[in-house]
């Protein structure tokens, strides 16, 4: 916890250096808002009847898919890029030659960044609200965990790619694959319903599929812990899965690197 | 842990890490036939040339070292010679492929966590500091990191910039630092933990003559005296090795090729060498010495330093280089010969060998000395290469 909380300070610190690039962080999420809801606003009668126990309105269909897409992109990329980064400059070995431990260390390269996103989101379910998106606020608590879950079965990926990084040098094109396959195939922009059968069959091996359900079910429907289980559950099993296959691929390549003494080298 | 190192008081370690077991008092490394071969690129033809075929980059090859607690020690080596992994090992950034290196009783090993507690590390990549907040937050992320909280942590921040001479400075982002003034930084980071050990790896590189020569200093009297830290430098400058260390080795493609203390080294490999400046190069008393004065040769290779001619208006005065047994005594008795003899003498001083010399006498790489002559007998704990 205790690296976590550091690291989060240093790139809040860092980030704060960056004003213009903050604002227009925000900003760009706010402007992009608008789009979204005049097309949904002009699709919402062709595709409405498809949405039924997701929200019904195209608009918070899309608001929520647009919230996970952020969480999910931050959880698959910031770790392998700050893992590349640090290796090149020297600061990933610096923070390795100290007691601290290496997940806390990997937590805090993420914090921040997932930290930020949940500031962006916060505004874009805010400025989606005010433009008239349905949202059941009770629901809001309960969501908040589902995202929790959604990038939670992200951040595996994140760490496996960062695990390629440090042990092979190389960006891995994993964390890009498994974003394109959850866009298509998540229920990001439509749901899975209105996917071909064939495809709909895939879509039944994304982690964003039972996710996102469960999201819109809460956050839109107002639909309760326990009518929302079933997706939970396979969700809870996505990240047991992929934390184990993270964690040791992560090991593996610490020791891999430790031996071929490329902690430094990029 | 000998008297000559402090006892670090329980701020950290003792916090997150065991107390060391000081099974080799008065010993603060030990490092025993230390092995580490890497991988060598191969080039997209040969891989497929020969997709089986291995080449390998033996770094370390059998290094063994004994550095004393409370006391500053130089590895001295060329680039490529082994230095910086020698230093990832103790730092427990790389696993060696066989023998031991042991830092205050720890393996470095099978103890890593407890080694990253009593060894610090300050490389030379100032890219490693966070360029974009200030020199003290960067010390707060690390003193955070090492397990300090609150007030203990914002007085061992203050009194790491204070020991580097930054606390003035604090508050000042790094990317506006100096080269010099980020070295500091980096010495205060390892600094941080109050280290027993700490490894810096050519902690001058980026400094002015000036700028080093005070860091040398410092390194002495405050890190190695007043805070009693094992210091290790590794470096490629045999002044900076001889002038700030009790004791050196060589390192020399991945092997020590000797150690032992500074100045029994030098006197060792390069004994009793001395720069004349005169202006009768071709005296006979000089182009055969030895029949003045027994023992005393003219290096036939002139070439460290080389015969220099000087642009003297009084004549052109050279500089020869001769082997002068005897120490201060026998230079001294030499010069009283040349002056008798009429020899014009400006000046005899003793010659500060490179590592160049020292790696020319210790495997004859790049030895030039003409076939005249005479090999430098050097015995001072010379390892076995």
């Amino acid at each position: 916890m205790r690296e976590m909380l550091a690291l989060l300070r240093v790139q809040w610190l860092t980030a704060t250096t960056y004003r213009l690039r903050m604002t227009f962080s925000v900003a760009g999420i706010l402007v992009g808002i608008i789009p979204i809801f005049f097309i949904s606003q002009a699709l919402q009668s062709m595709v409405g009847d498809s949405l039924v126990g997701e929200g019904s309105q195209l608009f918070g269909f899309l608001v929520v898919g647009t919230v996970a897409l952020i969480f999910i992109t931050s959880a698959l990329t910031t770790l392998p890029a700050a893992i590349g980064s640090g290796i090149s400059t020297g600061s990933w070995e610096s923070l390795l030659a100290t007691p601290a431990r290496v997940w806390g260390v990997l937590a805090g390269y993420s914090a921040y960044d997932l930290g930020w996103n949940g500031v962006k989101a916060a505004a874009l379910l805010g400025a989606a609200a005010l433009l008239g998106a349905q949202v059941a606020w009770e629901g809001l608590l309960l969501s908040t965990g589902i995202l929790f879950l959604i990038v939670m079965a992200y951040l595996p990926v994140g760490v496996i790619a960062a695990a390629s990084a440090l042990a092979f040098r190389s960006a891995t094109p994993l964390p890009r694959v498994v974003l394109m396959a959850s866009v298509f195939l998540g229920g990001v922009y439509y749901p899975t319903s209105v996917i071909p059968g064939w495809l709909r069959d895939l879509s039944t091996f994304i982690p964003l599929t039972y996710g996102l359900r469960a999201l819109r079910r809460a956050l839109l429907e107002g639909w309760t812990v326990v009518q929302i289980l079933p997706d939970l559950e396979v969700l809870l099993l996505f990240d047991a899965i992929l934390i184990l296959i993270a964690v040791a691929a992560f090991s593996a390549a610490l020791r891999h690197a430790r031996r071929a003494g490329t902690l430094a080298q990029y | 842990m000998t008297g000559a190192v402090r006892q670090t008081p329980a701020l950290l370690h003792e916090a997150y890490h065991p107390p060391p077991d000081l099974r080799m008092a008065g010993v603060a490394i030990h490092v025993d036939s230390l092995q580490k071969r890497f991988a060598a690129r191969r080039s997209w033809q040969v891989a497929l040339r020969s997709p089986r075929a291995r080449a390998h980059v033996q770094a370390l090859a059998g290094v063994s070292l004994s550095i004393p607690a409370g006391s500053c020690f130089g590895i001295l080596g060329p680039n490529g010679a082994g230095k910086s992994t020698l230093f990832r090992i103790l730092s427990t950034l790389v696993l060696p492929d066989a023998g031991t290196a042991t830092i205050c009783g720890l393996d470095a090993v099978q103890d890593a966590e407890a080694v990253r507690g009593v060894l610090s590390s300050a490389g030379a990549d100032e890219r490693s500091l966070f360029w974009r907040i200030s020199a003290q937050e960067n010390l707060r992320l690390y003193a955070s990191l090492q397990g300090m909280r609150g007030a203990t942590r914002s007085r061992r921040v203050e009194e790491a910039l204070a020991i580097v001479g930054l606390e003035k400075m604090g508050g000042q982002l790094v990317g506006r630092f100096s080269s010099g003034l980020r070295q500091r930084l980096l010495l205060a980071r390892a600094l941080l933990g109050r280290p027993r050990v700490l490894l810096l790896d050519e902690p001058t590189r980026s400094l002015d003559p000036v700028a080093a020569r005070a860091f040398r200093e410092f390194l002495r009297l405050e890190i190695v005296q007043r805070q009693g830290c094992t210091v290790v430098i590794a470096t490629h400058g045999a002044d900076e090795a001889f002038d700030l260390c009790d004791r050196v080795a060589v390192l020399h493609a991945g092997q020590v090729v000797a150690q032992g203390r500074a100045a029994e080294l030098t006197g060792a490999l390069v004994a009793d060498r001395v720069l004349m400046w005169t202006s009768e190069p071709d005296h006979p008393i000089l182009a055969r010495p030895e029949r003045v004065m027994p023992g005393v040769l003219r290096l036939s290779d002139l070439s460290r330093p080389s015969d220099r001619t000087v642009g003297d208006v009084a004549g052109n005065w050279r500089a020869l280089t001769f082997l002068v047994p005897g120490g201060a005594a026998g230079s001294a008795a030499w010069l009283a010969r040349l002056v008798a003899a009429g020899v014009p003498v400006a000046r005899l001083e003793p010659v500060r060998p490179s590592l160049a010399d020292l790696l020319e006498e210790l495997t004859g790489v790049g030895r030039s000395r003409s076939p005249g002559a005479v090999p430098l007998d050097v015995s001072v704990e010379r390892a076995d290469a």
